[in-house]
């Protein structure tokens, strides 16, 4: 847990500083200069989800999550055409990641492949509008991964469970079948 | 009532026409042979509604009778033009650079207090600092914004503020009153509210702080006089006077009691007699606020007002004129947009909704609604009726104007329920959970003048911010936020005037009526004018040009030698 926070609060400090300069570019994976991360839509709003679940015990935080609200609404348009060009490519790669797992089987990397599902998850409940053929893509996808999982446990740190819910976030909660 | 609003016209065209002589006879400039020249000279004395609280630019945000005078005895970097576009004040010039991200602001030379003491850039960043360290006192975003930026001082003239990101706005927040340094170093705002600096202000504006009036240990009144060292020239008007009134009837009364020359403020519940007392000057002037009727646009109860066709069905059916004459006395003027009208930013030819009711029924069928029912017809698509709920505020005037347009829209057959709404909690109980259908509001944008809608309108506010319509129109969204950064006018401008075109075409709320102000003066006080103010105390923006005596100039014409 201490590994992703310090990686989530690393990210959105970042964030705070090159937010601006990332949504006015036509960049869509903007590489931060002080780290290896990089800043997406979905990048922010997975570190956003992951940091509300220790923000209520952590003033800091609390208020770093708060500015970058602030920030991305003050620009909401240029964020939302950001995600307009992040849900293809996350798709992509998810889908990419699926095909490897039917192929060789679930292993290990599934609890960090996991991210680019949760991502279009967050995606798509902040996007203005969604291409048409996304939700049945999606759902394709997720009946593939279903033939690949059986219910189990939360795959991340328990801390975070609070702010992912079994019933919006099933694939969390999975194992090997 | 046709009568108030020819009046309206005559003050307003009176007030052009003065405005545009001085300007054009400019102030010290020789009048034509045999016309008069303002001198100094006179003692002017005002009935202000409300009390004394303190008198600092600060702290002045909850009083408007403080506003009123600190507008007098202080002054900011700029002021409004009346346009409301910021021009230097105590500023010789503001440069910005091409990209917004920088200003170079110099002071005027040999500006002084009116304790003679030099003003010098110490004076703004100490102002500045009490600003971002003034929570309680100072608006949560004010501090932000002070916080986000960087002021450097260069020299006693000169600084530089430097900004993270651009923000086209920014300028207009130049105009906060300064404080004097030498008189409050080293006391927090905290401890400046409690200070006695606040019945005995010192500030840079055209009058200085004289007394106060004190009967039976209430203060009644305070005395202003013309500051000598007033850039660019002293005040004509030697002493202003202020004496306090609990409300508007006493203070005309004052007035034509004879002891008082003017009267801050005539509600229209006055007009008809305040224009029925000879010698007593109206001047009048839109106010910064707009009444709307507000749609909850995400309300799944109320699917039909997403339906842009109903909307506009609803602003034709309102007979808004009506709404102006029967509760207004005719002092509010039709609104079409957002943005304020006589401002740069206003679309001059932004479409208008008349009065249709025949036209709103033919759309509202056009849209699948028809009448039903015949003991109380209501209109109906499928299982949708045309039924919701219009919360207002609590209080006589709203709730006869939600009574107004409630009956309006009965007669088109669309069934509107009235929920009267303590006005205390309306905000909390109603806007901002987005608990309600539709809701009538009054929205005050006084001492913003900067036209964003930013904050009303963006998508980005939709959620947790103030556009309380949950309206989520991206182009008008995107619009607003490219403004945002635009630091070219003409550019900004043409943003807005799409913007305004788009909330005319889409009606995410119907735009009702601007409220008019009208402020009284004896016609002995002469060169007054009022443009749109950004807030009531603009009144006093050019007060330094008023004047009560003049000298008759007759100019001998000089031989040419032919």
């Amino acid at each position: 847990m201490m590994k992703l926070q310090e990686e989530d609060t690393s990210l959105l400090h970042s964030a705070s500083d090159e937010l601006s300069d990332y949504l006015t570019s036509p960049i869509i994976e903007w590489n931060i200069n002080s780290s290896r991360l990089v800043l997406t839509p979905g990048r922010v709003l997975l570190a956003l989800k992951r940091l509300s679940a220790v923000s209520i015990n952590d003033p800091e935080i609390s208020r770093l999550i708060e500015l970058i609200i602030k920030q991305i609404d003050t620009k909401k348009v240029l964020w939302q055409k950001k995600i307009d060009l992040e849900i293809p490519r996350r798709l992509r790669v998810w889908e990419n990641a699926l095909k490897d797992y039917r192929e060789e089987g679930l292993d290990l990397s599934y609890t960090a492949q996991v991210v680019n599902r949760t991502i279009l998850h967050l995606l798509e409940k902040e996007a203005y509008s969604l291409p048409l053929s996304f939700e049945a893509h999606l759902q394709t996808l997720d009946a593939e991964l279903r033939t690949l999982l059986i219910p189990g446990d939360f795959v991340w740190d328990e801390a975070l469970k609070v702010v992912f819910p079994d019933t919006d976030y099933w694939f969390l909660y999975s194992a090997k079948k | 009532m046709k009568k108030f609003r020819w009046q309206l016209l005559v003050l307003f065209l009176a007030g052009l026409i003065v405005g545009t002589l001085l300007i054009l006879e400019k102030r010290g400039g020789l009048g034509q042979s045999g016309t008069p020249q303002p001198v100094e000279g006179g003692v002017y004395t005002e009935a202000i509604v409300g009390q004394l609280s303190r008198l600092n630019p600060l702290l002045d945000s909850n009083n408007q009778a403080d506003r009123d005078i600190d507008r007098l005895i202080f002054s900011g970097l700029v002021k409004f033009d009346s346009a409301g576009i910021p021009e230097p004040d105590l500023a010789e010039t503001i440069n910005n650079s091409k990209d917004g991200l920088l200003y170079n602001i110099k002071l005027k030379e040999k500006l002084t207090w009116h304790d003679n003491e030099p003003i010098t850039t110490d004076d703004v960043l100490f102002t500045i600092n009490l600003m971002i360290n003034g929570e309680g006192y100072i608006p949560e975003d004010l501090i932000q914004l002070w916080n986000s930026v960087e002021v450097i001082r260069l020299d006693d003239l000169n600084l530089q503020i430097k900004l993270t990101e651009a923000y086209a706005p920014f300028q207009d927040y130049l105009a906060f009153g300064i404080l004097p340094e030498h008189l409050l170093k080293g006391l927090s705002l905290f401890q400046i509210a409690d200070s006695q600096f606040n019945l005995h202000p010192v500030g840079s504006g055209p009058f200085k702080f004289d007394s106060l009036t004190v009967e039976n240990s209430v203060i009644t009144g305070i005395t202003l006089v013309a500051f000598k060292g007033y850039y660019p020239e002293p005040p004509f008007i030697q002493e202003i006077n202020f004496r306090y009134f609990a409300d508007a009837d006493a203070a005309l009364q004052a007035y034509k009691d004879g002891y008082v020359q003017g009267v801050s403020q005539i509600p229209s519940h006055l007009i008809n007699q305040a224009l029925s007392i000879p010698g007593l000057s109206l001047y009048t002037s839109r106010l910064p606020q707009i009444g709307m009727v507000l749609f909850n646009l995400n309300d799944p109860e109320v699917p039909f007002l997403q339906d842009k066709s109903i909307r506009e069905a609803l602003l034709l059916g309102i007979n808004r004129q009506k709404l102006i004459n029967d509760y207004f006395n005719g002092q509010a003027i039709i609104a079409n947009s957002v943005i304020m009208p006589g401002t740069w930013a206003y679309l001059e030819n932004v479409p208008t909704y008349d009065f249709d009711p025949d036209k709103a029924a033919l759309l509202l069928k056009t849209a699948g609604y028809v009448v039903t029912g015949d003991a109380n017809p209501v209109r109906k698509k499928d299982d949708s009726t045309l039924k919701f709920v219009l919360s207002y505020p609590d209080d006589d005037l709203h709730k006869r104007i939600a009574e107004s347009i409630q009956k309006d829209w009965q007669a088109l057959s669309i069934d509107v329920v009235l929920e009267a709404v303590p006005p205390d909690n309306f905000m909390a109980d109603k806007l901002a959970p987005r608990a309600y259908q539709a809701a009538l509001v009054d929205l005050n944008l006084s001492q913003t003048p900067d036209p964003d809608p930013y904050p009303f309108w963006d998508l980005g506010q939709a959620t947790a911010g103030q556009n309380y319509s949950q309206w989520n129109n991206r182009i008008a969204s995107d619009t607003v936020e490219q403004a945002r950064i635009t630091i070219d006018l003409a550019e900004r401008k043409r943003l807005y005037h799409n913007f305004q075109s788009i909330f005319a075409s889409e009606l995410p709320a119907l735009p009702l009526y601007y409220p008019v102000y009208n402020y009284a003066v004896s016609d002995q006080i002469l060169g007054i004018s009022m443009g749109p103010l950004v807030d009531t105390s603009s009144r006093f923006a050019t007060a330094a040009e008023w004047y009560m005596a003049a000298k008759t100039v007759q100019i001998t014409p000089v031989p040419t030698g032919k």
